[in-house]
């Protein structure tokens, strides 16, 4: 699979889940995406016949899917065996994807993001967008890149990978997390203590009780606004 | 008709005029923000961090835009897409704050009699309720569009050809850009009608804006990362904080 290639499939992947839907998840957007990425009138012939029904995986280990059922395309033997892989290979990295990207990755660089805004520093979004999308466009190419060269041993390989990113990335984000809670009880603007920031903290605990139990944040947000009002109106 | 009625009547249709056609793009904006949670990309754009400074920097209120997108971002930090949940639409919070808070504030640029200055908080303080009223209807329109794409999917399995499968998935495109739009349009609508009221609301410092949304955002993310052998990396962020803090005196 050369760099055009991997070009024209991370384009693809960019729209694997326009139609998402109840019913077929992503399975007219995996079918879209080995569409596009198809070199023979054969080839799509193929696709045609055999891409069907739903298929729930997360969006950034998608490359994986498609590469591993691309490099089948050349092996009828694989093709038989493509739809049982594809049913196990898409539990398996949507549950390491998910943990990694969305409950590691995303929470641990907008942390990142909300503090540098906190210090006053307008690169924040910058970071963001330029550390997040570094990982997971690098992602559905290694993905692609794998699922091409390994076939079905690409799963494996990219959950260890999702495991290892997982584990060297929390330390950050727990670093981050105390930044930002340092950053609240010395006052949000520079050179001031202030008063409010301080009761951050008694905030911070009753956030926590109400998180762990469920309620929601929405909620959470419209009722203490509403308090905070209404002792502003009152005072 | 006197001359002088005629103008100031006609001066009243052109800032209603132009008022609506900045809602519109204002719309337009939010919709094509809103097709990175996911229809297009992924990219994080729609990330209340990025998506207020971004529609900040394009309507002329980038200091606002990281303000609200800082704060909304805390709130939400902890809602996560794991497996087949839906999490709570924040992506439209981010949107719908932004866009409400410009609306106001091109309605009142058209008036300079009323003291934006005075009202810019209380706006602001409307805005975060707006939000988190987004993230409720924002999830009610997502539930909508994916049911319409259901028709889709039926659509493209039926296709026989490759460019039935092609049109198809990229039919999606025009519910989902609806659907931003009327998210949007919707709270747009909401602040335009509660404009006269602005200046009943409490007034707050951007401090005590920020209190709630710092207090929720910390709290999700030490129930995201706390454990009892993390403590050390805690105190660890907790130190270089402080001493940049210092620095920065």
């Amino acid at each position: 699979m050369g760099p055009l290639e991997i070009a024209r499939g991370l384009f693809a992947l960019l729209f694997f889940q326009t139609s998402w839907s109840f019913q077929g998840r992503q399975g007219l957007g995996l079918k879209f995406v080995l569409l596009l990425t198809s070199r023979t009138r054969e080839q799509r012939q193929r696709i045609m016949e055999h891409a069907k029904g739903a298929l729930n995986t997360n969006p950034f280990a998608a490359g994986a899917v498609v590469g591993a059922i691309e490099r089948a395309e050349y092996d009828v033997q694989e093709l038989q065996t493509t739809n049982r892989f594809v049913t196990t290979a898409q539990r398996v990295l949507a549950a390491g994807g998910d943990l990694f990207f969305w409950q590691t990755l995303r929470p641990a660089l907008t942390a990142l993001a909300v503090m540098l805004g906190l210090f006053g520093s307008p690169f924040a979004p910058f970071a963001f967008l330029i550390a997040f999308n570094a990982v997971t466009m690098g992602t559905r190419a290694i993905g692609l890149r794998l699922g091409y060269q390994q076939g079905r041993e690409c799963v494996p390989l990219l959950q260890g990978q999702f495991d290892r990113w997982t584990r060297s990335l929390t330390p950050f984000a727990a670093v981050v997390v105390g930044m930002i809670l340092t950053r609240a009880v010395l006052g949000v603007h520079p050179l001031r203590l202030s008063a409010p920031m301080i009761a951050t903290l008694p905030l911070v605990g009753l956030a926590w009780l109400a998180l762990t139990r469920r309620v929601s944040p929405t909620w959470l947000l419209l009722i203490s606004l509403l308090i905070l009002a209404g002792v502003k109106l009152i005072l | 008709m006197q001359i002088s009625e005629f103008r100031i009547r006609h001066s009243a249709i052109r800032i209603a005029m132009s008022l609506f056609a900045y809602a519109a793009l204002l719309c337009l904006a939010g919709a094509v923000v809103l097709l990175d949670k996911w229809t297009f990309g992924e990219f994080g754009i729609s990330q209340p961090i990025v998506s207020c400074p971004l529609l900040g920097i394009l309507f002329g209120d980038v200091g606002t835009g990281m303000f609200l997108g800082t704060a909304l971002q805390l709130v939400w930090i902890e809602s996560l897409p794991l497996g087949g949940e839906k999490p709570l639409d924040y992506q439209s919070a981010g949107v719908v704050g932004i866009t409400s808070f410009l609306l106001a504030r091109r309605a009142w640029s058209g008036q300079p009699s009323l003291a934006w200055f005075g009202l810019e908080h209380r706006v602001l303080f409307a805005c975060l309720i707006l939000a988190a009223l987004g993230t409720i209807v924002g999830q009610y329109a997502d539930d909508r569009l994916r049911r319409v794409n259901d028709g889709i999917y039926h659509l493209g399995s039926r296709a026989t050809r490759a460019r039935g499968v092609f049109g198809a998935h990229l039919l999606a495109f025009l519910p989902a850009l609806l659907r931003g739009a009327l998210t949007t349009g919707f709270f747009l609508v909401l602040m335009w009608l509660a404009l006269p009221l602005m200046s009943r609301l409490p007034d707050f410092t951007r401090d005590e804006l920020l209190l709630c949304p710092l207090a929720i955002g910390i709290a999700g993310l030490v129930k995201l990362f706390y454990r009892r052998e993390r403590v050390p990396l805690f105190a660890a962020g907790m130190i270089v904080s402080g001493v940049l803090w210092v620095l920065w005196k």
